[in-house]
């Protein structure tokens, strides 16, 4: 079945008592029927076609019939901790967030300290706008089960297993670190001033200007294997300020990323050598504009294109999935 | 097989975060977040939370991770 549908074809599906993800432009989010389905607004896909940016039409991952149990919750800034002690027994939680918001920072400063939050598969993506909206209109969830929509809150869906399935997420990050300058940062933040090159303390502005740091590349760092990206938003020398699409931490080493190259063949390589099919996934913005994948696809994955990527933490410029795995 | 909370293992696995080659992104993630903690509260009590938080991860996921599980402890 392919992914991006028309409303009709989509209040089709809900009516008929599937469960699914929803991903596109707020317009058509709010047009849907209740039901069982949760969304986020967002024009950017990778579609069996390649990557395609519409308002016209929604993405769509329609859950297998044998998920007989899904719950969708809106949660609040202050009520974000909770969402590990709603975790189904055999399940896994997908999770949206709208851009920008406060709830956006604090699940991307706090999750990780959540008791059991890494119990359960938590995968999801950041909700996001057209960029030339950028500053006019917020990025929204839904809650199909209530009809209710939020710029604010975040939306899970919390999706129980068969006890003889399981889910697993798993990421695929085509940037590594290179053997370059460790650095370091004082403090936590999705902006930083001061940082320590190898231990010296430095203004970071100063140093990406002075090396001529390609901000396409992020910053990496290495989570005991896992490759985590910090993207680069902007570079402000004259204040001394570098922002960034995913907040950076005290304690963790980055490097900047080696570049990656033909992003297209070196990312149908990964796919090849992890032989994956996933139920779902998200791939970055970033990585659908520095790659100019308009129009062009990643191997046979599809999926929203997004404000940034959720593998039990915010992750930038890398591509989640989920699968269903049997015991 | 994970051991009990007070299993010598334990201490072992916290002082060796990072050399095992798990695979799961989950442990890694599980793992790098003890790393985190007891690198800014190195504390006895901190570290007793870190293998209570790791245990109840290990127990939970014991038929989704057991390869890893193996790999830590054998």
């Amino acid at each position: 079945m392919k992914s991006v549908l028309t409303v009709q074809e989509t209040s089709d599906l809900i009516r008929s008592g599937k469960k699914i993800f929803v991903a596109g432009d707020e317009s058509l989010l709010a047009a849907l029927p209740s039901g069982e389905w949760i969304g986020g607004t967002i024009p950017y896909f990778m579609s069996e076609d390649g990557g395609l940016f519409t308002r016209d039409r929604v993405q769509v991952t329609v859950l297998p019939d044998f998920v007989t149990n899904a719950e969708i919750k809106l949660y609040s800034v202050g009520e974000l901790d909770r969402i590990p002690a709603d975790y189904k027994p055999n399940g896994f939680a997908y999770v949206v967030i709208p851009a920008f918001s406060e709830a956006h920072q604090k699940f991307s400063h706090e999750c990780s300290t959540w008791p059991g939050v890494f119990n359960r598969p938590l995968t999801g993506w950041i909700a996001g706008i057209d960029l030339k909206d950028l500053g006019k209109v917020s990025p929204k969830v839904f809650n199909g089960q209530t009809g209710e929509s939020s710029a604010s809150k975040a939306a899970v869906m919390h999706v129980d297993l068969p006890a003889e399935k399981f889910a697993k997420v798993n990421i695929i990050n085509l940037f590594h670190q290179g053997s370059g300058d460790t650095i370091t940062f004082p403090s936590a933040g999705f902006e930083a001033t001061d940082c320590f090159i190898n231990g010296q303390k430095r203004n970071f502005a100063e140093y990406v200007e002075t090396m001529k740091v390609n901000i396409q590349q992020p910053l990496v760092a290495d989570y005991m294997g896992a490759m985590v990206n910090a993207s680069f938003q902007a570079v402000d020398a004259k204040a001394g300020k570098v922002a960034f699409y995913a907040p950076v931490f005290p304690g963790m080493e980055y490097k900047i990323a080696d570049p990656v190259g033909d992003y297209e063949k070196k990312f149908d390589e990964e796919l090849k050598a992890k032989d994956v099919s996933p139920v779902f996934t998200c791939n970055c913005i970033l990585n659908y504009l520095y790659a100019n994948l308009e129009g062009k696809k990643t191997g046979h994955i599809v999926g929203p294109m997004t404000f940034g990527e959720i593998a039990y933490m915010l992750l930038n410029q890398t591509l989640v999935y989920l699968t269903f795995e049997n015991k | 097989m994970v051991p009990t909370k007070s299993d010598p293992k334990w201490t072992k696995f916290l002082a060796n975060l990072g050399k095992f080659p798990v695979s799961d992104l989950s442990v890694k993630m599980m793992m790098n977040r003890i790393k985190m903690k007891i690198l800014f509260d190195p504390s006895e009590a901190s570290k007793q939370q870190a293998i209570g938080d790791a245990y109840d991860f290990f127990i939970k996921n014991q038929a989704t991770v057991k390869e890893d599980i193996k790999l830590i402890f054998g």
